[in-house]
């Protein structure tokens, strides 16, 4: 199939259907919907933690390791302190590490991939050895050494997961910069004297942001497990913030004495990862039907 | 010579040691290679019960949630290196009774006739395990002691610092002359563990002692293997052919293991996870009250108002809801006190303290200027006791008016600051110990040159352990306990529980008020 | 072939010398210190202090940062990788002590992915909509989303504490007792593949789909192959290539997941050394570590490279 025949994919006056219209727009995709109501939901418990919790997150009770019931939906923890509460005021920071992680990911890696793809020579050189430095150093354990540098704490985990994360967006980016450099309406433009900030911005930017936003969710999902691993190893947030991944760990001390602790956290990063998942996939089989991430 | 050979032979025909094991063994135990031959020839039946004799059968495998950083006996200074090398390899001149009076181990006993002069008569029926005899001195040269702490960088070398001179009487007796009565100075002796010369400079690699078991291998991160030591001077020691220790960092897998059999012990778990296993048959709990003692310490550099003003530390300190942190923290174990002396102890002075009330604490800080007081704890990541005390002193504080900040460590980090003083408020924990100058002397010490400007503390902190005389001793630890309570340079929180679990044909598994695990004794019966 | 390999080896160069600069700054800029870390407690009085300070100079913290790191490369080139600061031992006895165990754990991670992710992913390509797609599928969703700790802990709890079929976790040796290595190999390969495998599936199943409707399968179907032999014989073989590609790359993924499944099955390979050593500050052991992990981790990125391109030879032009 050639590219010039799929109205989506053509570039300039091409392109009328709005980015929305063609994610959500047409047939409908059950799957996208769905996992876009849950991620809806998880963002609603983010933005308005305090509408939807039942007690303040970090109040300490008398009633430790209680079973769920009518006064504490979840139970309550080692502290007497509501499960759901916690697992609610924990969306916030779930997304404020993922998002920014992501964030920071992109406003490097975004630059670099343009810079790297469309110089080439000894730029994009030095750049990509770089990038193959961070790919080729384990992320665990690169992860553990930024935050042992700059002890734990939400910053430190947002900024590791910033860096770990650049070589995805900027191999995306660079890969697509340099299959539109020679086609032929850059080319085109080119020779009409378009600048090369203007060629990024207007021409080769836009292109990629299909794929920069399926990119954005799959990256979302991974840095959400990646807090949970810094946690468990004792690398994650500072107390008494509740974040999914400290609250696993809490809970896995106990186990047999309340196995409904371990399940709040453990579902909600399940869940929430496998929405992001589940829509970045989807997002991908809308945007662009024809490129499977490999 | 007879009866060493018998037993190595025996543990060659069990398939304990394999051949060459056996000659090396024999070799360093001075049998002759044809002496062996000769009795390797008799049926080894007729050699009569000499395992039994030893009563040692049996293999044991515990779980220890940490790894050794040495095999160095005077290099480490972790509870785990003592529970799993020191005591089970290496011996003492002196060692703690069950009542914590000091009874001899190498040494038979002591004497003291003047107050500086230390007299130790020496047990003479002693081997190392490479057959070393162990005697007052090395060839004339360095004293048993002296040995111990060869190297100036061990850190356990300063409980020997005030000795100024060692004399070997003879083979058996050695007098250390010390330059300043020291009070304490047996209880140090406990930590010294004894080496043999031969190895000193190998001590790292060849950890080789004269306790009840001998060293087989370290594997770092994985495991510590010891095997009976068949020649050990004390009957019925040990109690089992070998000891391996697995290191599983994570509590719920070690209980997982011994549920599933893997292993038969375990060290030490979190006494809020061990609560549910007391009705599992399954397994053995055994909880002992020790002398360990968590603690916040109060005058860091980096927080001016709670360093310099003892009623803002009062203030502080009626925040601190005692009861929720033993019912949370410790499962309602362990004896909320303020002293740092242990409460059985004969020093200990039992001071009333201060009750939770936040209100009061509020009214407290408006008058001392310090409303809406903000600082920062530091406590250690992989210690939750400390994070979950700090908790609920972050919630009390709340009440007051007050917002406390909690940061985990990694303990490297939170120990760089703890050295340097540079924290606010920090949480530490020290382990059970006899002498109240252990607390003092390294609890005490660094903030009495530092923050806490005491002269009455720092004299006394000083001549207490140059009192010989116990009630004099006591009386003079009962002003400084209050001076301690009263001004809280260190907010102690309670006494807490130690926590083994084992399974049901583990017997006597002993742990000490010190929060010692003591192996020596433990035996396992064939299921 | 052999230029493009000589080439990735160049690439591989600098990249190396990132790593360790990478590797010694950010470990020396933790704050912390190794002597103190030995000392312990006994630092903390006034009069040891001197001892401290002698102690750090043996260990050779006292110089300026970038003098250690040249002294470092100096020795390296000399293949001389330095001594541990805890216990003493070289640090490269260390890493190479623990490294089948990971190299076991990994090897048994990649196969249990294989074993699954290759019948289901093809079975679930061929027969889609089916009731085993649709198993399969679930299966990769939720093999994505599981923290691996939590998958870790909930199968010791079943097969090791409820059900008592497997011992719930420690490492021995292969040598030592071939039977107990592999038992205890089960669960920790189940955790760590988890992902990989449903990595696998899910891009074998979507190859499978593509090759399927590929003209040379409707060629060989129109030939009338049985479907059997269709599968077999051609799809199969043209899937497979991309799903071994993966694996290769996914061998750093697995590295990650080692730190943390190491330490919850008490598997001691060389995730838990590293971390154990970053913990205690043990500079020449951190550097030392991750150095050859990074090796490992490069040749084997290389040799999927090559692997690729000899497998299919259009990789190579580009």
């Amino acid at each position: 199939m050639d590219a010039s025949l799929d109205p989506a994919q053509l570039p300039l006056g091409g392109q009328k259907r709005s980015l929305t219209w063609r994610i959500f727009g047409g047939r409908a995709d059950p799957v996208l919907i769905v996992s876009a109501l849950v991620l809806l939901f998880f963002l609603a418990w983010a933005a308005l933690p305090g509408l939807f919790a039942t007690h303040p997150p970090n109040k300490i009770g008398p009633d430790l390791l209680q079973a769920p019931s009518r006064a504490y939906w979840f139970g309550t923890d080692e502290y007497g302190r509501d499960i759901y509460s916690r697992v609610v005021y924990g969306a916030r920071i779930e997304f404020v590490i993922a998002g920014l992680g992501v964030l920071i990911a992109m406003a490097i890696g975004i630059p670099v991939g343009l810079i790297a793809g469309y110089r080439g020579g000894w730029v994009d050189g030095v750049l990509m050895r770089l990038q193959d430095a961070l790919l080729a150093f384990p992320s665990v354990l690169f992860a553990i050494l930024v935050v042992a540098a700059r002890g734990a704490s939400q910053q430190s985990i947002i900024l590791t997961v910033g860096i770990i994360f650049i070589p995805r967006f900027a191999r995306l980016v660079r890969a697509s910069v340099l299959a539109l450099k020679e086609e032929d309406f850059v080319t085109a433009s080119r020779a009409i004297g378009a600048s090369d900030g203007r060629l990024i911005w207007r021409h080769i930017l836009p292109n990629a942001i299909p794929a920069i936003l399926v990119q954005i969710t799959l990256t979302m999902a991974v840095a959400v497990l990646v807090e949970a691993s810094l946690s468990y190893l004792g690398l994650g947030v500072q107390p008494p913030t509740a974040t999914w991944g400290t609250m696993l760990k809490a809970a896995q001390s106990y186990p047999q004495q309340a196995p409904w602790y371990v399940l709040a956290p453990g579902v909600c990063i399940f869940l929430l990862v496998l929405t992001l998942n589940t829509f970045g996939d989807g997002l991908r089989d809308r945007l662009d039907p024809r490129v499977r991430k490999l | 010579m007879s009866e060493q050979a018998r037993i190595l032979i025996q543990e060659f025909f069990s398939g304990r040691i394999d051949r060459r094991q056996l000659l090396t063994r024999a070799a360093a135990a001075g049998v002759s290679v044809s002496a062996l031959g000769a009795m390797m020839t008799t049926p080894w039946q007729a050699m009569g019960a000499a395992a039994q004799d030893g009563g040692a059968t049996g293999d044991l495998v515990i779980a220890a949630s940490g790894d050794v950083d040495t095999l160095d006996p005077q290099v480490s200074q972790l509870l785990l290196y003592g529970n799993m090398l020191r005591r089970t390899v290496f011996n003492t001149l002196v060692n703690y009774a069950a009542d914590l009076t000091y009874v001899g181990e190498l040494a038979e006993s002591w004497e003291n006739p003047d107050d500086t002069t230390w007299i130790f008569n020496l047990r003479p029926d002693v081997t190392f395990h490479n057959g070393d005899p162990f005697t007052a001195e090395d060839r004339g040269r360095r004293s048993i002691l002296l040995r111990a702490r060869c190297r100036e960088g061990d850190s356990l070398s300063s409980r020997l610092t005030n000795v100024e001179s060692y004399e070997v009487i003879d083979d058996r007796t050695i007098s250390v002359k010390l330059a300043e009565i020291q009070a304490d100075f047996l209880d140090g002796l406990t930590q010294i563990s004894i080496i043999s010369e031969a190895i000193a400079a190998d001590i790292e690699n060849n950890p080789i002692g004269s306790g009840p078991f001998r060293f087989v291998e370290w594997v770092p991160n994985d495991h510590i293997s010891l095997e009976a030591n068949p020649d050990y001077f004390i009957d019925g020691q040990p109690g089992v052919a070998t000891l391996r220790f697995n290191i599983l960092p994570e509590p719920q897998v070690s209980i997982t293991n011994l549920k599933s059999g893997d292993v038969q012990g375990v060290l030490s778990i979190p006494v809020t996870q061990s609560t549910i296993l007391e009705d599992d048959d399954s397994v053995n709990v055994i909880n002992v009250a020790t002398s360990s003692i968590p603690l916040f310490e109060m005058l860091g550099q980096n927080n001016e108002t709670i360093r310099t003003n003892a009623r803002v530390r009062q203030a502080l300190a009626m925040c601190l809801d005692k009861n929720a942190i033993q019912q949370t923290v410790y499962a309602g174990g362990g004896i909320p006190k303020w002293s740092f002396v242990g409460t059985e102890s004969w020093a200990y002075n039992d001071l009333p303290g201060y009750d939770y009330d936040p209100e009061a604490a509020r009214a407290i800080l408006e008058e001392e200027g310090a409303a809406g007081l903000e600082f920062t704890v530091l406590s250690i990541q992989g210690y939750p006791d400390g994070e979950q005390a700090a908790t609920i002193w972050q919630a009390g504080l709340a009440e007051a008016g007050v917002k406390l900040n909690i940061e985990l460590q990694e303990l490297s980090v939170w120990l760089d600051n703890y050295l340097n003083h540079t924290y606010d408020v920090i949480w530490n924990t020290f382990p059970g110990f006899a002498d109240p100058n252990y607390f003092v002397s390294l609890g005490l010490q660094p903030h009495l040159t530092d923050g806490w400007t005491n002269t009455e503390a720092a004299e006394l902190a000083v001549s207490a352990n140059q009192t010989l005389d116990q009630a004099a001793r006591k009386e003079q630890y009962d002003r400084l306990q209050e001076l301690f309570v009263e001004e809280l340079p260190i907010m102690v929180i309670q006494e807490t529980p130690v926590v083994s679990v084992t399974a049901p044909n583990v017997q006597n598994w002993g742990i000490n008020s010190l929060s010692w695990v003591l192996l020596n004794d433990v035996t396992i019966d064939a299921e | 072939m052999a230029r493009f390999a000589l080439s990735r080896i160049l690439q591989a160069i600098p990249t190396m010398f990132i790593v360790s600069m990478l590797v010694f700054g950010l470990i020396r800029m933790a704050p912390g210190d190794p002597a103190a870390m030995q000392m312990g407690r006994e630092a903390a009085k006034p009069e040891n202090l001197p001892r401290l300070e002698a102690l750090r100079e043996e260990m050779g913290l006292t110089k300026p940062i970038p003098v250690q790191y040249l002294y470092w490369i100096q020795d390296l080139a000399q293949g001389d990788f330095g001594d541990s600061l805890k216990n003493k031992r070289p640090t490269i006895d260390l890493f190479l002590q623990k490294l089948p165990a990971t190299l076991e754990l990994i090897l048994g991670a990649t196969l249990f992915a294989l074993l699954l992710s290759v019948p289901l992913g093809i079975l679930a390509a061929v027969r889609r909509g089916s009731m085993v797609d649709r198993v399969s599928m679930g299966f990769v969703s939720a093999g994505l989303a599981v923290p691996g700790f939590w998958l870790g802990l909930t199968l010791i709890l079943l097969f090791s504490v409820r059900l008592k079929w497997l011992p719930a976790s420690g490492y021995v040796p292969f040598s030592e007792d071939p039977i107990e290595n592999l038992k205890r190999l089960i669960l920790p390969s189940i955790t760590l593949g988890t992902y990989l495998a449903a990595t696998l599936m899910r891009f074998l199943r979507s190859d499978m789909i593509q090759v399927l409707g590929a003209d040379y399968i409707r060629t060989a179907r129109a030939k009338g192959l049985r479907e059997k032999s269709v599968i077999m014989r051609h799809a199969m073989k043209n899937a497979l290539v991309p799903v071994l590609t993966i694996a290769g790359l996914e061998i750093g993924a697995l590295l990650g997941g080692a730190v943390i499944i190491e330490q919850l099955f008490g598997w001691s390979g060389v995730g838990w050394l590293t971390v154990q050593a970053i913990f205690d500050r043990d500079y020449p052991l951190v550097q030392t570590s991750v150095l050859f992990v990074t090796i490992g981790l490069i040749f084997v990125n290389l040799l999927t490279d090559i692997a690729y391109g000899f497998l299919n030879p259009r990789m190579r032009v580009s």
